[in-house]
């Protein structure tokens, strides 16, 4: 494979940055005295729980907004789609409220997402309608 | 990446988080009775592994909407950070996500970057009073002004899918949002022609807000307060929106609003409406009457509104400046910027503060050497005991608790009348006292001190030998 031809987009150079500043954030807070493990988790777990969810929608269905509205609709479809699916999840499916369940819980969603923008980009009741006449 | 726009929203961004951080950072604890129920209510749900159907104050049936407390738990579980520091760290979270959510709307409504900017600068106008709270308190409207703005953003692009979803997201979250958003969707809806031929829409948010109402409170409330819509009971104004605003904020506004009028066909359609709406609301409030319930906490997204208006007007006036207008909007900012954020902090004093670092320490402490043990304390620091294992006794009525002793026991307590409360631990057979200060009576013994503050047990045997009494 020749790492040439990997063409780094602002987006994907944008997460890479901050995965570094995550590291290295964790890190200068473990020289004062905390734990480097522990603020990682903050870092990522905020991420995770107020960002990423809503950042796969937009990304997934809003692709022609700018970084700023991007970044806003993120946030606050994250909380919306939280809320929701641990309520359903809890309410409906009886799973229990635990780290693992929510985290599960949230990367189901967003799974979800991603096979949803899959199904509607490539049509398949289209070409089964096709086939069928 | 315009840098033009990245820059100062990033430095507003960064001002409105820091500056709601350093209101909170000081104590490290909810600073508000409604935080401390939301917070509970997050112990509990993290403590039961599933949401309660009863709420863990006087274990009746939970009428208040869980989505805030079951955010606070995912978070708190899957950062690591425990629900007080959770508590400390997700207002300025949450503020920052507002001044966001005010950027993206504001593209939506004028497609203008240096007005949705002026519009994110004026962030902190979203003043938080404390009987109506605001986005300073960890409380449920919190959550429901960053949602409605989403809300706002899918209705404006016509995204009606996401907006549904999002409608009830708000509908788990807080009531009166549902209602505010209901409002506004009802009146763009009714000035927009081109939307009529969504009315089945509109249909379904209607019939959808009445099950997620009766579903999260019961039918009877919605009932009581369409009875008290109808019937306009009287409530007693709260707070002065033009006092709390300044003149200077009140003439930017007024000045926003017409230029919006004469320039702004989309904002014209949805804003204008809506501040109608609310201003009708407010002529109402301040003659004393009114619908009660969902009445005065709607008057609350006034304020939401307001950061539009002033800052279309504020960006109207630099871009007065041409070639100058970025630099002009800039400095405007500069300027106005640190006077909205006096304003809010002007608003927020005096905080109400129920549970000082001294009392954590000693409830932590008390807690963990008697877990589930009912202590009397103040009604409200009350809603705080469940987070540290304790059982409150006298809780304030006016937190959606069905049954407490506060009728037996409040008076007595915020009297500070010692033998009445005596009388009362007599009757009842609880045991446990903390009065926040120190005292003596031959029938109260201090049992657990920390940090300089004491619980006190009630020797039942010598009260009744003293009074005679069985």
């Amino acid at each position: 494979m020749n790492l040439k031809k990997i063409k780094l987009t602002n987006e994907v150079k944008a997460w890479l940055a901050f995965v570094v500043l995550a590291f290295v954030g964790s890190g200068v807070a473990a020289i004062y005295g905390a734990n480097f493990l522990e603020v990682l988790r903050v870092i990522f777990g905020v991420v995770y729980v107020l960002f990423l969810p809503g950042y796969v929608i937009v990304r997934c269905f809003f692709e022609e907004l700018d970084w700023i509205e991007r970044f806003a609709v993120s946030f606050g479809l994250s909380i919306a789609v939280v809320v929701l699916a641990v309520i359903i999840a809890n309410l409906v499916f009886k799973i229990p409220i635990t780290p693992v369940t929510n985290f599960l819980i949230i990367l189901a969603a967003m799974v979800i997402t991603l096979l949803a923008k899959f199904v509607s980009k490539n049509k398949p009741w289209k070409s089964l309608k096709k086939k069928h006449k | 990446m315009n840098w033009k726009t990245t820059i100062p929203l990033v430095l507003i961004l960064s001002c409105v988080f820091l500056v709601n951080l350093s209101q909170h950072i000081a104590s490290g604890l909810p600073i508000h009775v409604d935080a401390w129920i939301e917070v509970s209510l997050a112990d509990a749900i993290t403590k039961q592994r599933s949401i309660p159907s009863t709420e863990p104050f006087s274990h009746t049936k939970l009428n208040d909407p869980i989505g805030n407390p079951v955010f606070q738990a995912a978070f708190s579980e899957l950062t690591g950070l425990n629900l007080l520091h959770g508590a400390t760290l997700l207002p300025a979270l949450l503020n920052t996500i507002l001044a966001l959510l005010l950027y993206a709307v504001s593209m939506q409504l004028f497609n203008n970057k240096h007005t949705a900017l002026a519009v994110a600068g004026f962030t902190p106008l979203i003043l938080s009073q404390i009987t109506m709270l605001g986005p300073f308190y960890l409380v449920n409207l919190c959550f429901g002004m960053v949602l409605v703005l989403l809300y706002f953003w899918f209705i404006l692009r016509q995204e009606f899918g996401l907006a549904m979803l999002t409608f009830i997201a708000i509908g788990v979250t807080h009531r009166s949002t549902m209602v505010f958003a209901l409002i506004a969707t009802v009146l763009y809806f009714l000035f927009n022609k081109k939307l009529w031929n969504k009315l089945l829409y509109l249909g379904m948010m209607v019939v959808l807000s009445i099950i997620v109402f009766g579903a999260i409170s019961g039918y009877g409330l919605l009932l009581s307060i369409l009875r008290e819509f109808m019937m306009f009971g009287k409530s007693w104004p709260y707070f002065q929106y033009i006092n709390m605003l300044g003149s200077l904020f009140l003439a930017l506004l007024a000045l926003g609003l017409y230029l919006i009028i004469l320039n702004e066909p989309k904002a014209r359609r949805f804003l204008v409406p809506l501040l109608g709406f609310m201003a009708l609301d407010m002529f109402l409030y301040w003659s004393w009457r009114g619908f009660f319930l969902v009445y005065r906490r709607l008057i609350s997204f006034i304020f939401l509104l307001t950061p539009f208006f002033v800052g279309y007007a504020v960006a109207a006036v630099a871009a007065r400046f041409k070639r100058y207008s970025y630099l002009v909007l800039v400095l405007l900012l500069i300027v106005l910027m640190p006077l909205a954020i006096k304003q809010n902090i002007r608003a927020i004093t005096p905080l109400q503060v129920y549970i000082t670092n001294e009392e954590h320490e000693l409830f932590t402490n008390f807690g963990k050497a008697n877990p589930g043990v009912a202590v009397l304390t103040d009604h409200l620091e009350a809603y705080a005991l469940p987070y540290y294992n304790l059982t409150p006794i006298s809780l304030s009525p006016g937190h959606g608790v069905n049954s407490s002793f506060y009728n037996e026991v409040g008076l007595c307590y915020m009297a500070g009348d010692l033998d009445c409360i005596a009388g009362f631990l007599n009757r009842t057979g609880f045991s446990y006292l903390y009065v926040g200060r120190n005292i003596s009576r031959a029938y109260l013994k201090p049992t657990y001190t920390a940090a300089g503050k004491t619980i006190y047990w009630f020797n039942k045997s010598i009260y009744q030998k003293i009074y005679n009494t069985e």
